[in-house]
């Protein structure tokens, strides 16, 4: 049995023997990638002679099949029929116009990601701090509703560098396309559930029976955007909180179910501890470790418009690392440990 | 599937299908909260 490192050193030693014969002279590399909350994946790229694109196969699931049993030869023939089939993807001039302001300007949005499970990327990503989330900044090469697919890249420091720009200005240039883009959703879970039963097939009277009706105050909310990708974000860059609290007529709880969304509910519903419980057993459970956005629950103060963690604090976060730290090795200084903060 | 373009990544993303975790925080919310405040209304 190989283990990973033999398994990829081996997918790369006879990968040329599977590939049609227009990939014959194709570079093949070993790259590890970077995923959201420090996930990393290792993933091999053929990219043919004189092409500037290459597909991105991951080899994990492939390892994952080989542990289960499937032969080394079929798994080569897979990966190699996945570089071949994606060869063609088009994506014009992309790296040269990427270098240009004017092009990409009006396509920055941003995302939002757990400051301290993703310290190592933000070091070299710009990114602006909201508690201990951390807004960071996409280009969107291309947007698909019907398949909902979104691709982008995202926004490293050389990049914002090269374009003469400072992270202020990429804010503020994703706070009005994202509003553009992928505007914020608002919707009651009630409605959420409504409508996957129905697509589900479920005739709408047996969903009026499944699906109670609750007082609009004790509801949860659904907070994301036209796309359910990336829609946590839209807490930052949308009114959709305010106009929650407006309609409530009180201060809300928000709970981060994931990357791509938010729950929020009435100040009357719970303690921050007990929601901040309940968010961290579903994290477990339910969210990959690529979509979790935070086990900590936020208060969305109306008055102030303001968002804050409502059932720790950021010294009491910043306690507990140093803590960990000093449990585990000599620890660098407090503010050594503290992400990066560009603003 | 995500390509590199020269030196840039470009990442795909799909949305995720959301039924487990929509009933998960429903089934959740309802008896860890909503029950516990019919409860509190009841001893009041």
């Amino acid at each position: 049995m190989l283990n990973f490192e033999e398994f990829q050193q081996y997918i790369l030693d006879h990968i040329r023997e599977e590939l049609p014969k227009e990939l014959k002279n194709a570079h093949v590399d070993l790259n590890e990638v970077n995923k959201n909350n420090g996930k990393v994946l290792t993933a091999i790229l053929v990219r043919a002679e004189g092409n500037s694109v290459a597909p991105t196969i991951y080899l994990d699931g492939f390892y994952k099949s080989y542990e289960d049993g499937a032969e080394l030869e079929n798994i080569i023939r897979d990966v190699a029929d996945t570089a071949a089939k994606h060869q063609d993807e088009e994506f014009g001039n992309l790296a040269h116009d990427f270098q240009n302001f004017e092009f990409v300007k009006d396509k920055i949005v941003m995302s939002l990601v757990n400051a301290e499970k993703n310290e190592q990327v933000l070091k070299d990503t710009p990114h602006t701090m909201e508690e201990d989330l951390a807004v960071t900044y996409k280009v969107v090469i291309d947007s698909d509703e019907a398949k909902g697919g979104l691709a982008t890249i995202t926004i490293k420091d050389a990049h914002m560098k090269a374009w003469g720009v400072d992270v202020e200005q990429l804010h503020s240039l994703a706070m009005e396309n994202s509003n553009r883009m992928m505007p914020a959703t608002l919707r009651s879970m009630n409605d959420v559930i409504r409508e996957m039963m129905s697509k589900d097939g479920m005739p709408d009277d047996l969903l009026e029976m499944m699906v109670q009706d609750i007082p609009a105050d004790q509801q949860m909310y659904v907070i994301s955007n036209s796309q359910s990708l990336n829609g946590a974000a839209s807490i930052i860059y949308s009114d959709a909180l305010q106009q929650l609290a407006e309609n409530l007529g009180t201060d809300l709880y928000v709970l981060p179910s994931s990357v791509h969304e938010v729950i929020a509910v009435s100040q009357n519903m719970g303690d921050p501890q007990m929601l901040a419980e309940m968010v961290q057993e579903v994290n477990e459970g339910q969210v990959s470790l690529e979509e979790q956005l935070s086990d900590h629950v936020y208060n969305y103060n109306a008055s102030t418009q303001k968002l804050s963690l409502a059932d720790t604090t950021m010294e009491q976060l910043e306690m507990s690392k140093v803590s960990e730290n000093n449990q585990s090795y000599e620890a660098p200084s407090q503010e050594a440990n503290r992400p990066k903060h560009h603003r | 599937m995500d390509y590199r373009v020269k030196d840039l990544v470009v990442e795909n993303v799909t949305a995720p299908k959301r039924a487990e975790l929509a009933t998960s925080y429903q089934k959740t919310f309802t008896e860890k909260i909503l029950v516990e405040k019919k409860e509190d209304k009841k001893h009041a």
